[in-house]
């Protein structure tokens, strides 16, 4: 039995929609797990209860093979750190960080001693005596760390702790959470809108839709392997096109025609649908390859994406700066991409 | 598995312990009391509904609740002609005076209404500083101001003015004075400008405002029986003359049901239009 | 904004404050009349008034009844304000009206209603009489105060203190008290002022056995026109100021430990 188990987890606030819609999952102790999806699709609810804030309308939680679901958030041994950190203002950061320790009644002494540890690993020593409003927001947010975890908590919860954050401070803290989870070995669930994080961090990802799990997967099989229309366009930029197999490995795109693609052997016949990342695609040297006509051009710097149509579907392409150079809108382009590129949506391989 | 109900650890129990105190003590202390006064108007000495029939339709009765209403409609248009302009500087000017003429304001409106009556005692007393100005011009001997409706109108205004300044100010503090500049850049004259944009934006306030002084005014005690005249009382007045002077709980009650009633219907209606939820700005 | 404008608003302004500036300079005049401009000035009213049992034992009534009436306000008020700003149910906004009606009712009608019912109770003339009537006049006000700094609090911050092992009794003293003290501070602070400053209920059931400042004020201006009311209209203006002052300060002292 894993760690951490929910079994058909369910939400609902009296109306029809289920804000959480039968959730199952088991996360291994250890894990770095991050739930992955839009607004409103259900992650933090479900983090929410497995904190114990939220109690499920129907679905069980276990942790360690223990059932969870009477135990109040207090009891739980479960930490959390909130989006917008949630330090207590009127306690300074020791004071913070030392209050889980104080509520479980351990002696003075240790409490100083456990309270300068975490503040060393987050290092932040220099600033236990400072008001948590006094410090800056990737300071307040390793505070906010140091308390959740100086308990030694089962597992850690994290909200998009990072959200607030600007970019570059985000993706140093992103570095420094997952140093502080190698060390210390925490089961983390981590909540995030933001694919880019999720892919740099998990070791596992959740993917959250409309209050369900769409895929749960390792970041790199995610990518190449998204099991669902909503996962191949919600991680990373990508082509999702509706496409028949006529059967024999025959792919076509209606109004292009056949197009290269490998499939897997067990890819049913009939009308299925693809995805072909803009990164995937080239230019052709033949002017037999597929035409495609540039409607749009965004220089992003390091690459320009030219936004299109294949025949009658529309297309992304990203390609390289070098050789995106003198392209005009409405140039008819001569593109190619490997076999390989083309992923059957819902199939295995 | 099928899903199955779990076991919530916090029941909603404890919202209701948290919240039965204070209801059970309002329902005990208010509105049985309250009740109270509704029984005491058909029962007292003995039942039936004659005191209405005397509040309603007694021609003295109904010059005290026709002096009322007109003293109040008085009270609340003079509150607004005096509170738009200042509300309208302290929205307007912010900054230091602004803080000043707001301090100002809220000192007058938790300064006790018996303090700024007793005030207004002293200033139209018959040796105060307003009979000294008009002897000082000739008026000798000055008027008697004291004791008059005038008088009573004039306290009451006082006293419930920084109640419509508060209103008032409440609305305007929320108006963008670029939509004046937008309107100035349109071509409007400043007197245009403010009346067909920052008058109508501001004419919410003039209507919380107005209902909340009318309907104090319309119950207001102290003031009127201390400071106005004893030929021209105002409801409540009369209610706690009633029971004073004549111990006669039936008609008093009568009464204060009468005003219960007017006050709950304008309160009413402005919520009907509103909500009552704006009033309080 | 046009000169004229500003004038007029200013002229109200003074309008407003006139009364302060009278009653001030009255409580120390030698005139034994309401004479204004007073012809000099003395504390002899403020030797006259605390040395009159008849003038300090409502003052003390008063700050007895202001305190007991502030206590029992916070009391039932702070846990109502949790559920009503916590939890949705069927008949809130009818709780809602209910908690919002003693602002409502005019003061003279509930008298009247206080008049008989605390008569019949045997509260009439008592400490507890006045405190139970003007809880219920000061708890809308103050449920509406604690409701706002409740609903304006992060949740997180309780549900932190839980994550971090604080049962919600815990939780509530340990954080939700201390983070929203100014709204605790306030509503409590006005609940003495209002409770203070009442007069209409505090005329029919105070009596004279637990008459209040304002009840022995309101019973001297009827009877003649006595200049120590200058002092005890000063100290009712003085206790207003007083807490102005304080919350004035506090907001100073927090802008000030804010940076």
């Amino acid at each position: 039995m894993s760690y951490l188990s929910l079994q058909n987890l369910r939400k609902d606030y009296g109306g029809k929609i289920f804000a959480v819609d039968d959730v199952s999952l088991a996360i291994e102790k250890g894990e770095f797990v991050t739930f992955l999806g839009p607004s409103g699709s259900g992650k933090t609810t479900t983090l929410m209860m497995i904190a114990g804030f939220e109690q499920p309308t129907s679905g069980h939680i276990a942790l360690a093979g223990r059932a969870i679901d009477p135990v109040p958030p207090h009891k739980r041994n479960i930490g959390v750190v909130f989006q917008n950190y949630a330090l207590f203002p009127h306690m300074s950061v020791a004071r913070n960080v030392g209050f889980p320790l104080r509520m479980r009644g351990v002696p003075k002494a240790e409490i100083a001693a456990r309270v300068a540890r975490l503040l060393a690993i987050v290092e932040l020593g220099a600033f236990a005596d400072a008001e948590p409003r006094r410090l800056s927001g990737g300071q307040q947010q390793r505070v906010a760390l140091a308390r959740a975890l100086v308990f030694e908590p089962d597992v850690l919860l994290l909200d998009e702790p990072l959200g607030a954050l600007d970019k570059n401070l985000r993706e140093q803290m992103q570095i420094e959470i997952r140093r502080i989870h190698r060390e210390l070995g925490v089961t983390t669930i981590y909540v995030t809108h933001d694919q880019t994080e999720a892919m740099t961090m998990s070791d596992r990802i959740v993917v959250f839709n409309g209050g369900k799990v769409e895929q749960v997967d390792a970041p790199l099989a995610l990518y190449r392997r998204p099991n669902t229309p909503f996962v191949a366009g919600f991680v990373g930029d990508n082509n999702v096109l509706d496409a028949t197999h006529a059967g024999g490995g025959r792919i076509e795109l209606p109004g292009v025609g056949p197009i290269a693609a490998a499939l897997p052997s067990d890819c049913p016949t009939g009308p299925l649908k693809i995805a072909l990342r803009p990164e995937s695609i080239r230019l052709a040297a033949g002017s037999d390859a597929p035409a495609f006509t540039v409607q749009g051009i965004v220089n992003y710097g390091d690459s320009v994406v030219l936004v299109g149509a294949l025949g009658t579907v529309p297309l992304k392409i990203r390609l390289p700066a070098v050789a995106a150079s003198n392209l005009t809108v409405g140039q008819i382009l001569r593109i190619e991409w490997s076999p390989d590129a083309v992923h059957v949506i819902g199939t295995a391989r | 598995m099928t899903p199955t109900k779990s076991t919530p650890h916090r029941p909603d129990r404890l919202a209701l312990i948290l919240l039965a105190p204070l209801l059970v003590f309002l329902v005990v202390f208010f509105l049985v009391p309250l009740g109270e006064v509704m029984w005491m108007s058909i029962t007292e000495p003995s039942f039936g509904f004659g005191h209405y029939g005397k509040v309603l339709l007694d021609p003295h009765y109904r010059r005290v609740v026709l002096d009322t209403l007109g003293t109040s409609l008085m009270v609340t248009t003079v509150c607004v002609l005096l509170a738009y302009p200042l509300a309208y500087v302290t929205a307007q000017i912010g900054g230091t005076i602004g803080a000043v003429l707001l301090m100002l304001v809220a000192m007058s409106f938790w300064t006790s209404f018996l303090v700024r009556t007793y005030a207004w005692m002293i200033i139209l007393g018959n040796r105060g500083p307003v009979s000294e100005l008009l002897k000082a011009t000739g008026w000798d001997p000055p008027p008697l101001m004291l004791f008059t409706r005038f008088s009573s109108t004039v306290a009451l205004t006082h006293i419930l003015l920084p109640i419509m300044v508060m209103a008032l100010y409440a609305v305007m503090r929320k108006i963008d004075l670029n939509i004046m500049k937008a309107a100035a850049s349109l071509g409007a004259t400043p007197f245009s400008a403010f009346r067909n944009i920052y008058f109508p934006l501001s004419a919410p306030g003039i209507v919380s405002g107005s209902t909340i002084v009318f309907v104090l005014c319309i119950g207001f005690y102290v003031t009127p029986v201390l400071i106005g005249s004893p030929r021209e009382q105002m409801i409540s007045g009369m209610i706690g003359a009633q029971i004073e002077e004549f111990l006669a709980f039936g008609e008093a009650s009568a009464m204060a049901m009468v005003l219960l009633v007017v006050t709950v219907a304008i309160l009413a209606v402005y919520h009907r239009f509103f909500g009552l939820d704006k009033l309080w700005g | 904004m046009r000169p004229t404008m500003i004038l007029l608003g200013i002229a109200v302004a003074v309008f407003v404050a006139l009364p302060i500036f009278i009653v001030l300079p009255m409580s120390f005049s030698t005139s034994p009349s309401l004479a204004f401009p007073p012809p000099g000035y003395w504390l002899g009213h403020y030797a006259h008034f605390f040395r009159d049992p008849t003038w300090t034992g409502p003052l003390i009534n008063s700050f007895i009844v202001a305190a007991g009436t502030t206590l029992l306000t916070m009391l039932l008020v702070t846990p109502a304000a949790f559920t009503m700003t916590r939890h949705d149910f069927r008949g809130k906004s009818a709780i809602n009206v209910l908690l919002l009606t003693p602002v409502i009712v005019p003061h003279i009608v509930i008298a009247v209603g206080y008049f008989t019912y605390f008569a019949k109770l045997g509260l009439l003339q008592t400490y507890l009489g006045v405190i139970l009537a003007h809880t219920c006049l000061t708890s809308p006000l103050a449920f509406l105060t604690v409701s706002a700094g409740l609903k304006g609090l992060d949740r997180n911050y309780e549900r932190a203190a839980q994550s971090l092992g604080a049962p919600p009794i815990v939780a509530f003293f340990v954080v939700t008290l201390p983070v929203l003290r100014a709204a605790f501070l306030v509503s409590a602070l006005l609940a003495f002022v209002h409770s203070f400053d009442e007069t209409t209920v505090a005329l029919f059931i105070s009596g004279r056995d637990v008459a209040t400042l304002p009840k022995r004020m309101f019973d001297a201006i009827r009877l003649q026109a006595d200049p120590v009311l200058s002092v005890a209209a000063t100290l009712l203006f003085g206790v207003v100021l007083a807490v102005f002052a304080a919350s004035f300060l506090r907001k100073f002292f927090k802008a000030g430990v804010s940076r």
